[in-house]
């Protein structure tokens, strides 16, 4: 198995609609952390397991120190909003910190709440899988966000 | 600085860093990286290799679903533009 496609964590619903876990993605620090192939994602897995560096997020991470460390680069200009009957989580763009950024086999990226420390610290969004690998030497990498957001819900 | 299309004929001007990005005719509508005038950089579209699933992915013009955008410039370092798929919740 491996990556086949983006999903939200059930676990961030519930964990919302619940108060059991204080998101407030419009304050939060997310961040986007960058995957390989060699895992497979898992919508359904508890709260504690969708956590940045728990799970099958502890290995597989692609990082580079300068450009795209390790732990991910933040999401600016986060935006949480409502129109007619669909939720939309956006950011700008996100792009490697350096022009001189090496990255191989990034197949996804982990979407996680870097604020919060309890219950569950680091709890995960959601995942977002590219579709194929993307490979950068020496140069920017360059996350572009759908039109339509990060994450889309509709009521 | 002088940025140009390799792919289509826009051109502009910025004093802006980063990655200057236009809707590109060449690319059938992708959002994608112009590059400095005079380099002999390309930049090539990469279709999405598997199945679309739920995902809400990039399309083109034409309805079909990319995954990034490579720039190739001339000294061989190479700069990527990831087309992100929106993570779809549907409750009705």
């Amino acid at each position: 198995m491996a990556w086949s496609a983006s999903k939200a964590f059930t676990a961030f619903i519930t964990d919302n609609l619940n108060l059991t876990a204080p998101f407030n993605v419009s304050a939060d620090l997310l961040r986007a952390a960058l995957y390989n192939n060699t895992i497979t994602p898992d919508q359904t897995v508890s709260s504690a397991n969708t956590a940045y560096g728990a799970g099958i997020w502890t290995g597989a991470e692609v990082a580079d120190v300068s450009g795209w460390p390790a732990g991910g680069r933040q999401l600016l200009s986060v935006t949480s909003t409502s129109s007619g009957n669909v939720y939309t989580l956006d950011a700008a763009d996100t792009v490697s910190a350096t022009s001189n950024t090496t990255l191989a086999n990034v197949y996804g990226t982990l979407i996680y709440d870097d604020t919060l420390t309890t219950p569950v610290a680091n709890q995960g969004v959601g995942f977002i899988y590219f579709g194929s690998a993307a490979n950068v030497t020496a140069g920017t990498f360059t996350i572009q966000w759908n039109t339509a957001g990060l994450l889309q819900i509709t009521l | 600085m002088r940025y140009v299309c390799p792919n289509c004929d826009v051109r502009s001007e910025t004093n802006n860093g980063g990655t200057m990005m236009h809707v590109c005719a060449g690319l059938s509508g992708l959002s994608a990286p112009m590059v400095p005038e005079g380099s002999d950089a390309k930049v090539e579209a990469f279709r999405r290799e598997d199945y679309l699933g739920g995902d809400l992915a990039q399309h083109d013009g034409d309805g079909k679903a990319f995954s990034h955008l490579v720039t190739t410039h001339g000294d061989g370092h190479t700069d990527v533009v990831v087309l992100a798929p929106t993570i779809r919740v549907q409750v009705t």
